[in-house]
């Protein structure tokens, strides 16, 4: 088996939790990182070594995702998503969800927007180091922790108004 | 906090169910799913034709600003320093991907101007946007200033006319705008070569691709620019896409083009790579392994060239050197990819 498909299999779940970051939308992560997955075993022979298999496999995940989200497809969706809250067409898997305090935090990262919500994920579920995702995401140290911080601020103030309590 | 992140994470992503079977699952295509929710789409879609009149929409979640939000600023046209609602709205939409601390007006002696003061340094090819649209925009601005810190950099409204013969009040609309900002960049960067006219007909594969390029993607610095039928172009690199690709912008219509990989890539990739000769002339100074070249004893004109071993040479030598890009400063900065002793 080449590496690349090694590395796929081990980190599928993990590309498509990254890809669901984005888009809010199980299906559609499915089909970025099926995306994902077709591609990069089409060019498995273009690997260039500079990265780890994972580090590409996230950076072709993000880009799909950033692809999905100014696509016609998903602004079709997210209307429809609207539509369905305004007319309450909850499931009570989504009412649950809603009510259970554990996911409280990861339904407001979810939340942010995605400049904000990448560094979070990355950095605090991904455990990249602000190094490493300023690679990833090609953009400097600094901006990295600009949005890191930003992102802990309006995390922190959205969490406080709804009387959580969040140490940053 | 990390424990904190993975546990509430991993439980929306329970509720999700995005513990999947791994690849194999992914390779079977799921186009039956998608039945029902077209269906389903259809009907939503005609009751929000009926309820999107009546709701307040959401701010966006995307990080970007269209060319539409830009236009939006056109109502400014006309606008005095004083207005502190227009400067606040110019300086958030042209200036959105930076962390600002606040700005501040100056309008009781002239010259009028407006001081945006930054957590995060504002790079200057944004600097200079972001100058043109106060300066296009706001009758009596006079100059920019952009303050981190202890570093400030200031913009001149007059300075700016002249230097690049333009009058500001005569700018109207987004689009004549950008053009300007276009056409002044396109000057501050490296220019390729413009004899490589083979390679340039790959870049008219940009424009059959038809992309339209959205704002962020241009915020980062743009690596080069070059002329092909007396058209200005600027190239940026597409940092976000996995594949090599470049954003193509013609300077006099600011409208957007992509080249994404293939042949086309290629031969831009190979052109932009290749080097090409960029001075001769005698080395006036030696620092280190950095080459001060002159040219007519015109400091205008000279060229700091950085070799690997500056021990090889010594003042008085005339020598040649290539290099695949230089840096626009007062002399000239660029690394030799080759240099020969004449």
């Amino acid at each position: 088996m080449h590496p690349l498909q090694q590395s796929l299999e081990d980190h599928y779940t993990s590309l498509l939790k990254l890809a669901y970051t984005y888009v809010k939308n199980r299906e559609m992560a499915e089909d970025i990182v099926q995306d994902v997955c077709e591609k990069a075993l089409e060019k498995k022979d273009h690997f260039r070594a500079e990265a780890s298999y994972k580090t590409y496999l996230i950076r072709m995940t993000i880009n799909r995702s950033y692809d999905y989200l100014r696509s016609w497809k998903y602004k079709q969706l997210s209307l429809t998503n609207t539509v369905v809250q305004l007319l309450h067409f909850e499931t009570p898997e989504q009412k649950a969800l809603q009510h259970d305090e554990e996911a409280k935090l990861g339904l407001e990262i979810l939340k942010l927007k995605p400049k904000y919500r990448e560094v979070i994920v990355l950095y605090y579920y991904e455990d990249f180091s602000v190094i490493e995702i300023a690679a990833i995401l090609q953009t400097s140290e600094n901006t990295v922790k600009t949005r890191l911080k930003r992102a802990r601020d309006q995390l922190k103030k959205s969490l406080t108004l709804k009387g959580e309590v969040f140490d940053a | 906090m990390r424990d904190e992140v993975k546990k509430s994470l991993n439980k929306v992503f329970e509720h999700e169910k995005l513990n999947a079977n791994g690849v194999q699952s992914m390779k079977v295509k799921q186009q039956k799913r998608f039945i029902p929710i077209i269906t389903g789409l259809a009907v939503l879609l005609a009751i929000a034709l009926i309820v999107v009149p009546l709701i307040e929409w959401p701010l966006s979640t995307t990080t970007t600003t269209s060319s539409s939000d830009r236009a939006t600023l056109d109502q400014y046209k006309g606008e005095f320093i004083g207005n502190n609602s227009a400067m606040s709205n110019i300086t958030n939409t042209i200036l959105y991907e930076y962390e600002l601390n606040g700005i501040a007006l100056q309008t009781k002696k002239e010259p009028y101007g407006i001081t945006v003061n930054t957590k995060e340094d504002i790079p200057e090819h944004m600097r200079l946007k972001y100058a043109l649209y106060v300066f296009s925009l706001i009758n009596n601005a006079g100059f920019v200033e952009i303050s981190l810190e202890n570093t400030t950099y200031i913009l001149d409204r007059v300075t700016l006319e002249q230097t690049h013969h333009i009058e500001f009040a005569m700018i109207e609309g987004d689009d004549n705008i950008m053009s300007t900002y276009y056409e002044l960049l396109a000057k501050s960067l490296p220019q390729i070569q413009s004899s490589r006219e083979d390679a340039y007909k790959y870049l008219f594969t940009a424009r059959q691709s038809n992309t339209t390029v959205t704002d962020w993607q241009t915020t980062n610095a743009p690596a080069f620019s070059f002329q092909l039928d007396d058209k200005q172009y600027i190239a940026w690199e597409d940092l976000f896409e996995d594949n090599p690709s470049y954003y193509i912008v013609e300077t006099t219509k600011p409208s957007h083009a992509k080249i994404v990989s293939g042949k086309a890539y290629e031969q831009l990739a190979q052109f932009v790579s290749s080097d090409y000769e960029v001075v001769t002339g005698p080395i006036a100074e030696i620092i280190d392994n950095q080459l001060l070249i002159t040219i007519d004893n015109n400091q205008m004109k000279s060229y700091l060239v950085t070799v690997d071993n500056g021990t090889d040479f010594k003042v008085g030598d005339t020598v040649t050197a290539w290099t695949t890009m230089t840096t626009k400063s007062i002399p000239a900065q660029a690394h030799a990819t080759r240099i020969k002793k004449n």
